[in-house]
């Protein structure tokens, strides 16, 4: 992804703007927002659309956005990348101590400089790129002309206000205010290097204040414009949530004063910022007194996960379509293979749950087998219920028949009610089926087998990052195996697999390697994945067949210091796409609303676990998962209520006498 | 160690303490080795003052420790072992070292690890988000830099800094160390790949130096090269401390920036034994070593 917001033709080559900027389009509104989703969920890439620097190659000769943005009232957007611009550092290069003083404001104060005459770099620059040919496009939608652009009159109204103490006077073309901003940021950036033990004077004397720069910058392009609907100037936060973490000290009082400009709702100026899901919201509060940004009422929030994630009913689910143009984009835009978008899943076929199960266990005779530990007597009469020869219905066929004798059915009413085949039931049926899939694989002794493309969405999780990931292994393996994906369609399961397998293992090292927190991540993980593996591969009765996921009460997730600290951890796991999380009704009706996690699909492959979402999870308390977490013992994928209830007495005789 | 009048004045030890949110926590296995360490050199009879300080000392925290160091009472030279010290720390310390005009001599040393080599496991582990060195945060950047990186055991946290800084391939280039034993030349070039799979870049010869991992003068020529002289150079310091030294002497000579993913959490089993020790002399009579050789100037 770095590399393509980097390269506007290549960017252009393979973003979905036509699915992901319509179901986003209130973030290209004249109107503060943040975009909230996981790692990789697209967000970097739908800010960018934003930057002058990216649009001219989306804005046609006539001068019209693409289509998604006709909607929008035309916009000049600069990015403000806060550790690239060394802002993250205020504070722990103290300016404060320099002047032997304890006021903190100061450093603040210090930063809000440094901010502004960075983001009027940027504006300037873009500000100039219009003015080039490659911008005149674009100039064209902004409704600006070459010669007010290049004008003198521009220049006063940016160097003149009292806003800027005087710092840019003098100057009389762009190029100049260029040169002066940077002399500024350089001096500043000598200062936090420790290149100079204070700040010059000068610099101190001709401080800007917060607020009013930026409005400035809008007010100039409003002036400018002659569109009646007059022009957006966006500027777009990177970087916000990881102050915190670079600068301990400092971090979230330069939040405040990023929370403060969003505050301010100014007219003319709108503030895009993305973070990661649980990133935002820790540090609301504003620059110097108590109060906090409202959400509705100082900003908007547009939440990835909720587009492009899976509702549990799978309606209007726009993952699916949005993976197909993104595929078949990346295949022409990248790979230079042409392919139409409709035929990018034939690529990796249609999925046939009979067909994988064939794999496992190809002989008839293995039917036996699937039906799992159940009495002789009881086999012959069940595999005849069945209603074809596929080991995947005998397995769910002793799946259910299990159950029923755990409920204390007799054989023969088990056996009579088995003549209406009840395992087949649609909902029964769904419930179960890659449950036992996994177990069938487990009794052949084999590795799960994935493909087709149903299982390829599935496992990306609504995350593009992650679909890229599966699809570039999966090609990798098939090139190494020296086929042409795109000649030879669809791509052998073994192929399919291996590249899966791949992807799902690189995903879970490179969180540990990459990621904050990610080594605490991969060691629970390492035996949460096992744990619940052994849970479902023993429980041939699939009697809860949602117990690969875990619920807990919302309310306790605040009750003290322990849970907090759990919170934090599972609120980082989502943030990097390790967990997904869902609020949910409990089955319990007494009980207050609960949240449920299950490991991101993409490490299924890695554990040999379902990665379809069925609903009841496994109900937990917080010092169950905060002992897993952090006590770091062998996990038991069980709850305390469970443990108790299943553990029988010395004296409890077993299901079938021996 | 700093010299005065032809002998040694002061030594000062530096103990550096992982944040307490690291993870593996080793707290306890490291203060064991540092006890002990201690009592080796007490019994050394080296007598030296202990420096306490946090792995993730800001950049105002280790100004203090600029203090510590800074030359007094008729000392001109210092030795300085970067051996076991955070890249954050001896960058730094270097940096104002080198500007420190009473301070006319500078060495800095280090001693590879014996034949057993570095630890199998992780050497280092719980990265944070990609940030400068401290002291090291290079001009603000702009779309004609170039990444030069000197390739470690691991590629902690090396994504988040190609992600954060937006490094195309075509200007990504890679020091790989070439270090003592087949074990560890195995370990490097698996780290090569995984960096080439995990970024899907393809790694052409010309993009890739291998220098011996005690040669700071050969990496410091070899980014010479690559920059054609200019400030368009940044450097992702990830592999062994000369290399890392010869990247910090780099950017002081030329303002470039240096990033890193610090790891949180170092194992304390790192390497075992003691190998062969090695001396750069970064300034002599006042001028910097980058300023006194043309070839390197």
């Amino acid at each position: 992804v770095s590399e393509l917001l980097e390269d506007p033709a290549r960017y252009k080559r393979v973003f979905s703007q036509e699915i992901l900027v319509s179901e986003t389009l209130d973030a290209f509104t004249p109107k503060n927002i943040v975009l909230l989703g996981p790692q990789g969920a697209g967000k970097s890439m739908i800010l960018n659309l934003m930057r002058v620097s990216v649009l001219p190659e989306w804005i046609s000769a006539d001068g019209a956005p693409p289509s998604p943005l006709t909607e929008v009232r035309p916009f000049f957007g600069i990015t403000g990348n806060l550790v690239r611009s060394t802002f993250h550092a205020f504070g722990r290069r103290s300016v404060s101590r320099t002047m032997k003083t304890t006021d903190h404001d100061v450093d603040l104060l210090a930063a809000a400089d440094y901010l502004n005459h960075y983001l009027f770099a940027e504006y300037l620059r873009s500000l100039t790129l219009l003015t080039e040919v490659r911008g005149q496009h674009l100039r064209s939608w902004l409704g600006l002309s070459l010669e007010d652009l290049t004008g003198s009159a521009l220049v006063r109204a940016l160097s003149s206000p009292r806003c800027w103490a005087g710092y840019y006077r003098g100057c009389t073309s762009l190029a100049d205010l260029i040169g002066r901003a940077e002399n500024r940021l350089g001096l500043w950036l000598n200062f936090l290097n420790a290149n100079i033990d204070e700040v010059p004077s000068e610099v101190w004397k001709a401080k800007a204040t917060l607020e009013e720069p930026l409005h400035v910058m809008g007010l100039a392009l409003h002036d400018l414009t002659r569109l009646a609907s007059g022009i957006s100037f966006f500027v777009v936060i990177d970087q916000y949530e990881v102050l915190p973490e670079l600068n301990a000290t400092h971090g979230t009082d330069l939040q405040r004063l990023l929370n403060t400009l969003i505050k301010a709702r100014d007219p003319l100026v709108f503030y895009k910022v993305g973070a990661r899901t649980h990133d935002w919201g820790g540090e609301l509060r504003i620059w110097g007194a108590e109060s906090r940004i409202e959400v509705q009422r100082d900003y908007s929030v547009i939440n990835l996960t909720h587009v492009l994630m899976r509702n549990e009913d799978r309606s209007g689910w726009l993952f699916p379509e949005f993976a197909k143009d993104v595929v078949q984009k990346r295949v022409q835009g990248e790979g230079q293979y042409t392919i139409v978008k409709e035929r990018v899943p034939d690529m990796f076929g249609v999925y046939d749950q009979e067909r994988e199960a064939a794999i496992y266990m190809q002989r008839s005779s293995k039917r036996r087998r699937a039906l799992g530990p159940l009495p002789q007597d009881v086999v012959d009469a069940l595999l005849d219920s069945c209603e074809s020869p596929s080991p995947l219905e005998a397995r769910l066929a002793g799946a259910w028949a299990l159950q029923t004798l755990q409920r204390g059915a007799s054989v023969e009413s088990m056996l009579r009610e088995a003549l209406q085949r009840p395992w087949s039931h649609p909902w029964w049926r769904k419930e179960r089926v890659e449950t036992a899939l996994l177990q069938l694989s487990s009794l052949a002794n084999q590795r799960r087998r994935y493909f087709g493309w149903q299982t390829i969405v599935g496992l990306a999780g609504g995350n593009i990052s992650l679909l890229l990931l599966v699809c570039g292994d999966i090609w990798d393996a098939a090139a190494k195996s020296g086929m042409n994906p795109i000649e030879q369609r669809p791509m052998s399961e073994q192929i399919q697999t291996e590249g899966i397998l791949d992807a799902s293992r690189k995903w879970r090292e490179r969180d540990r390697n990459e990621a904050r927190g990610g080594a605490q991540r991969y060691d629970f993980l390492g035996r949460l994945g096992p744990a619940i593996k052994r849970r479902i591969v023993n429980d041939m009765a699939i009697s809860n067949p949602g117990h690969f996921g875990f619920s807990l009460r919302e309310t306790d997730l605040a009750a003290d210091e322990k849970a907090e600290q759990l919170k934090t951890f599972l609120n980082n796991g989502v943030n990097w796409a390790v967990f997904e999380e869902r609020a949910h009704t409990s089955k319990n009706s007494e009980d207050p609303t609960r949240r449920k996690w299950y490991l991101h699909p993409l490490f299924s492959p890695a554990f040999g676990i379902p990665y379809n979402r069925v609903k009841e999870p496994l109900y937990l308390e917080v010092r169950d998962v905060y002992g897993w977490v952090f006590a770091r013992g062998r996990i038991a994928f069980e709850g305390t209520r469970q443990r108790s209830r299943i553990r029988p007495s010395s004296g409890q005789m077993g299901l079938f006498p021996r | 160690m700093l010299v005065g009048a032809e002998r040694c004045t002061r030594t000062l030890l530096f103990e550096v303490s992982d944040p307490p949110d690291a993870f593996p926590n080793y707290s306890v296995e490291i203060k064991k080795k540092t006890e002990k360490t201690k009592s080796l050199l007490a019994a050394s009879a080296v007598h030296f003052r202990p420096v306490n300080g946090r792995l993730l000392a800001t950049e105002d925290e280790l100004l203090g420790f600029v203090e510590a160091v800074r030359a007094a009472r008729g000392e001109t030279v210092a030795i300085f072992d970067i051996t076991a010290l955070p890249k954050r720390y001896f960058c730094f310390l270097i940096k104002r070292m080198m500007r420190d005009p009473k301070l006319q001599g500078l060495i800095a040393c280090y001693t590879q690890p014996g034949k057993s080599g570095y630890t199998s496991d992780h050497l280092a582990q719980d990265p944070m988000t990609c940030d400068h060195l401290p002291g090291f945060g290079g001009p603000l950047l702009r779309s004609g830099d170039h990444l030069a990186v000197s390739l470690g055991f691991e590629t902690l946290g090396l994504r988040s800094l190609i992600g954060t800084y937006h490094y195309s391939s075509a200007r990504m280039r890679v020091i790989v160390p070439m270090p003592m034993d087949v074990t560890a030349i195995a370990r490097q070039w698996r780290t090569l790949k995984e960096l080439g799979d995990d970024t899907r870049r393809r790694f052409e010869r010309n993009k890739l130096e291998i220098v011996p991992t005690w040669d700071s003068e050969q990496v410091y020529n070899t980014l010479q090269r690559w920059s054609g002289g200019t400030n368009e150079l940044s450097l992702a310091p990830y592999g062994p401390k000369p290399h890392t030294l010869a990247m910090a002497l780099f950017a002081l000579k030329h303002g470039s920036g240096m990033y890193y993913s610090q790891p949180k959490s170092y194992n304390p089993d790192y390497s075992r034994g003691v190998g062969l020790s090695w001396g750069y002399v970064l300034k002599w009579d006042g001028i910097a070593c980058y300023d006194r050789v043309p070839a390197l100037a």
